[in-house]
């Protein structure tokens, strides 16, 4: 027995051992498991609204030809590129917890924190957008004339065409629309709010070589809500 | 003695995954793989590449592929997300495979789902066009039969 021991002494005395776990390693695998098997589930939870993407695009793609033109293309490629950059923070973040740099952990959460604040900030604006030109969901589709205007005047390449005739039922591009990205918009909301929870641990020093498993797990997810915006963009923005 | 009465599955594959990333990691950080930050920040620049790239393609007219080019590149830069952000592949395989069925299960949900709704297309359409012309509206074919014969017949006769 002492044998077997022998090779993870150095890790027993850790004060970030729980007790119903034998090694470092075993508790970290542990929870790695856990944290994929919850990755699985957001996505398969994720795939319902996609699903229904995809079946009202496969039915009509002419409704989401026509709507796609009151979606602001800059603007969600400008919320890719800032949800890409906070990816990056977010990994290096954890890189730093791993290798113990307090320091650089600090930097890297508050950098993926104003990306997050950032993305929500966009995100708000275009909202606001959307609200006052009436492009609501059901019957809270009532387009106003300048949106119309404005949505089919800078695509038309120079000439100024008349807005084509809207087929019918617009109004559920918007419900998906808004489902999507709503919900992948909390998604970052409980985002910004774990990455403050691990701010307050940075802080405190509490992060190292031996324990940083809060700071990868909360990165694996903050990774999952980059992976869904980069569905979500081109399903939603660069509809052709 | 934790090696003989552990039951977790984990350690089976990590004893098969050898000494790669199992036991002798302990001398140099044991837990998890430290990315270098030079590949960090390559993959950061081949997602920013293929984000433009995606929006540049819409601006050509392909048809039906520019969705298909757009779902591609898709894929590749979620790739890179989870290969390389998400560290999957330093991880052990079991936690691939998890990852692997879940994408696999997600696409057998999409193909039935898809499936299912071309199938009920033509009686959709069918109703649609029932409903737009204004005439009888739903009831009349939907409404169970068995229950209600005798009633059913006088019925439409005004």
């Amino acid at each position: 027995m002492a044998d077997a021991a022998h090779s993870h002494e150095e890790h027993a005395h850790s004060e970030h051992l729980a007790h119903h776990f034998d090694t470092l390693e075993q508790q970290f695998d542990a929870g790695k498991l856990g944290m994929w098997a919850f990755i699985a589930q957001e996505i398969l939870f994720f795939s319902g609204l996609f699903c229904a993407y995809a079946v009202y695009r496969y039915n009509h793609p002419e409704i989401f030809v026509y709507a796609h033109h009151f979606l602001d293309t800059t603007m969600g490629a400008i919320n890719t590129c800032v949800l890409l950059f906070s990816s990056l923070t977010m990994a290096w973040g954890v890189r730093c917890a791993q290798l113990g740099q307090r320091q650089g952990l600090i930097l890297c959460l508050w950098l993926t924190i104003l990306c997050g604040f950032g993305f929500m900030g966009i995100k708000y604006v275009e909202y606001s957008h959307k609200y006052h030109d009436g492009l609501g969901w059901g019957e809270h589709y009532k387009p106003t004339e300048e949106a119309i205007e404005h949505a089919f005047s800078h695509g038309a390449h120079g000439t100024h065409a008349k807005p084509p005739k809207p087929p019918a039922n617009v109004q559920s591009f918007f419900a998906i629309y808004f489902c999507l990205t709503g919900l992948h918009g909390i998604h970052v909301l409980v985002g910004i709010g774990l990455m403050f929870w691990l701010l307050l641990r940075a802080y405190k020093g509490e992060f190292g070589p031996d324990n940083f498993m809060a700071v990868d797990f909360i990165g694996l997810y903050w990774h999952v809500v980059d992976l869904i915006w980069i569905f979500l963009f081109p399903l939603l923005y660069l509809i052709h | 003695m934790s090696s003989i009465t552990d039951p977790t599955p984990l350690h089976t594959v990590e004893a098969s995954h050898g000494a790669a990333a199992g036991h002798d990691g302990h001398g140099h950080h044991g837990l998890g793989h430290v990315s270098p930050w030079q590949t960090l920040v390559k993959v950061w620049v081949a997602l920013m590449v293929l984000t433009i790239l995606t929006v540049m393609a819409t601006w050509v007219n392909l048809g039906s592929l520019n969705i298909w080019i757009a779902m591609g590149v898709a894929f590749v830069k979620a790739a890179l997300v989870v290969l390389f952000f998400m560290h999957l592949k330093y991880e052990k395989p079991f936690l691939a495979y998890i990852f692997t069925f879940t994408l696999a299960f997600v696409a057998f949900f999409l193909a039935m789902v898809m499936l299912d709704s071309k199938a009920y297309n033509p009686d959709v359409e069918m109703r649609r066009l029932d409903m737009v012309e204004g005439a009888a509206p739903l009831p009349v074919e939907t409404a169970p039969v068995p229950a209600t014969p005798p009633t059913k017949t006088p019925a439409p006769a005004k």
